[in-house]
């Protein structure tokens, strides 16, 4: 058997461990990231997702208690407005948790105090629908500071407005909560959320005066604007 | 059971987000999914549990299916199984003694798995039965129990190198009879 088919028979088998779960949390970091630039591979891993999702024929069916469907609906639209905003605007799902609160811990910086020279590597605009809203973000990843300008709009009387990250299918993570009387702010990322800028997607929420009371966007999304490398 | 293309289509219209859609869906599949659950999780109030958070994961991730370009039914069983398998393994990781002996109770093949009609077997329960019985149960509690090369080698009483050599050497006979 020629080299190359040794190394299809392994990366076979190798989609196989993955699918199972059997290898080790870096492994499998590793095989991921391979996954993510590698299409052949994907298609062995979903082979095997797909013979071994037949090992369910197997098992037979249950019919679960009326009171998982009521579950399911009350999590997923009672809720209300709130939610429905983010998923028409696509922007997925939302965690209403201390969880995510207990991310936004950050170090706020005057403007001035960012290292000298550096330049912005990603920027987003984030604006409303109708332009009433428009913030510009710059960001450098170097020093993982993130430079926020107000260009139009403000919040309403006795409101404040919160400025979010969203990462994929991640909670919305707060990067801040605006302070009404400023133009420009800058700050400096923790690093997990500096990772999750790029690609990310910026959104501004509606909350009441000193910003969200549960560490997710409670009120309306006013703008959103996805990051883009400059 | 509806047909891959109405689940297909109860896929394509919960991304479009129609609740109805999403409702035919659940009728169609939750019997199937909540057994996978049960099946992994041993425990009902735990597998409804984890039924509900399956459900709402399919609603906000419908728009990925296409992408994957899997069967609905792999696709969903594949969430499934995948959740139920995080959640035990979980479970294992907060000290659950009494996992050990349900487990070891629930080894064997199964009867209830005997007596399923052929027809609705994939070809992996036949390539199954062409490996030795305790590398085929090996295969089968790494899928459906979420066991690691470390439990399976306690298992079978076998050091964890070896096991991993058995693992590797049936997958890949799997997949040679698969592919036949």
């Amino acid at each position: 058997m020629s080299g190359e088919g040794d190394m299809r028979e392994d990366d076979s088998v190798q989609a196989g461990e993955y699918v199972l779960g059997l290898m080790d949390a870096p492994s499998a970091r590793a095989f991921e990231a391979r996954l993510a630039a590698e299409p052949a591979l994907r298609g062995l891993v979903a082979a095997w997702e797909d013979d071994f999702a037949a090992l369910a024929a197997d098992i037979p069916e249950d019919a679960p208690p009326h009171s998982v469907w009521h579950g399911i609906t009350s999590e997923l639209f009672d809720a209300g407005e709130k939610r429905s905003i983010w998923a028409r605007i696509g922007l997925g799902q939302i965690l209403v948790g201390a969880a995510a609160a207990a991310l936004i811990a950050f170090a706020v910086m005057q403007a001035g105090l960012l290292s000298p020279g550096a330049t912005p590597e990603y920027r987003a605009e984030v604006a409303a629908a109708d332009q009433s809203l428009l913030f510009t973000a710059e960001f450098d990843n170097e020093s993982g500071s993130l430079s926020l300008t107000r260009v139009a709009g403000q919040a309403a009387p006795g409101r404040s407005l919160e400025i979010w990250l969203i990462a994929g299918d991640e909670a919305p993570v707060s990067v801040m909560v605006w302070p009404s009387d400023t133009e420009t702010e800058e700050i400096v990322l923790p690093a997990p959320i500096a990772a999750a800028l790029p690609g990310g997607t910026f959104a501004i929420s509606d909350e009441p005066e000193g910003g969200s009371p549960t560490g997710a966007p409670t009120g309306d999304v006013l703008a959103t604007g996805q990051v883009v490398p400059i | 059971m509806s047909s891959r293309e109405e689940i297909e289509e109860h896929i394509a219209r919960c991304a479009l987000g129609d609740r109805e859609a999403f409702a035919a869906l659940y009728r169609a599949t939750s019997a199937k999914l909540f057994g996978v659950c049960l099946r992994v999780l041993n425990s009902r109030a735990e597998a409804e549990d984890a039924l509900q958070e399956i459900y709402v994961k399919i609603w906000r991730n419908a728009d990925r299916y296409k992408a994957g370009g899997y069967s609905p039914m792999t696709w969903l069983i594949t969430i499934a199984r995948n959740h139920a398998i995080d959640r035990l393994r979980a479970r294992r990781a907060t000290g659950g003694q009494m996992e050990e002996a349900e487990l070891v109770a629930d080894a064997g093949p199964g009867p209830e798995a005997l007596a399923i009609a052929e027809s609705e077997r994939g070809r992996i329960v036949t390539c199954l039965a062409e490996l030795p019985d305790d590398r085929a149960e090996a295969v089968r509690l790494a899928y459906l129990h979420g066991e690691t090369y470390a439990d399976l080698a306690a298992r079978f009483d076998v050091p964890i190198n070896t096991m991993r050599t058995w693992l590797r050497r049936s997958l890949m006979k799997l997949k040679e009879c698969l592919l036949r």
